[in-house]
């Protein structure tokens, strides 16, 4: 095997291991604000749920003292 | 709609955990992670008392603070939830949770951490609601359902309370009024400063 084989080879390594350092081969980001949650938001409670909710607490209260 | 907030009335928690069982069954949490655990004190003495403790999902709180990836985040009802999906599994959580609520499931053969798990006040987590991946990754979303955590509501002796913050704190407030006298609403005050406790 020649210098020229094995500089080939070496760089077509090194390209491969390149690749792998994409941003979009990766789930977590790579860049992110101090302190600011940087994943998916979460859904919201609806009005409706809310109340349901709210009279579902007094189930809670049950029994005496 | 205030914040959402849990209270163990531990004149009234008898320790049966049934919380414990009944969280590990709703979420199918793996072995070696309990979400909920009861914490008796002075065992066989009097003046025995059993709290059951899980994440209290606090004000201000410290596991949200100390997130070097800031995995965590609250929702519009103050439960702190945290997304599995940025999660390095690092543990600092553990350390600043004055509950000991974050815990660490094992995943591998020598003993290395995976991604942090807990009580997620069955809201779920950021995924798509009553999904199949939120389920796997985070357990049952019952808030979602208009339902409140499970371990509350089926506490036999009403001792967890989990719910509406002023609703929790009136009903409190009555059975304490009631009885004369009460148990100072453990873990209140560190978890919910200026609440009263």
């Amino acid at each position: 095997m020649n210098m020229r084989t094995i500089r080939f080879f070496s760089l077509a390594i090194l390209l491969g291991l390149l690749a792998g350092c994409q941003e979009r081969e990766s789930e977590n980001p790579f860049l992110k604000e101090k302190g600011v949650y940087s994943g998916k938001p979460d859904e919201t409670l609806n009005d409706d749920t809310r109340e349901q909710l709210r009279r579902r607490m007094n189930i809670q209260r049950g029994g005496s003292i | 709609m205030a914040r959402m907030k849990f209270l163990c009335d531990a004149e009234r928690c008898i320790e049966c955990n049934a919380c414990v069982t009944a969280c590990k069954n709703e979420h199918e949490v793996p072995w070696g992670v309990n979400r909920r655990r009861v914490v008796t004190i002075n065992d066989g003495k009097p003046g025995e008392r059993s709290i059951s403790v899980a994440c209290m999902h606090c004000s201000d709180a410290p596991c949200m603070a100390v997130c070097p990836v800031d995995c965590f985040y609250q929702s519009a009802e103050g439960v702190v939830l945290h997304n599995k999906d940025l999660c390095i599994g690092c543990g600092y959580c553990f350390y600043a949770c004055p509950f000991g609520a974050p815990q660490f499931p094992q995943v591998g053969n020598f003993g290395s951490r995976g991604k942090m798990d807990k009580c997620t006040f069955c809201a779920g987590g950021p995924e798509e609601a009553n999904s199949d991946t939120e389920f796997k990754k985070y357990g049952r979303n019952r808030l979602a359902e208009g339902k409140l955590p499970l371990c509350a509501e089926m506490c036999a002796t009403k001792a967890l309370l989990a719910g509406d913050g002023d609703q929790v704190a009136n009903i409190y407030r009555e059975r304490v009024v009631g009885r004369g006298f009460g148990s100072g609403a453990w873990g209140w005050g560190k978890a919910y400063p200026g609440s009263g406790s």
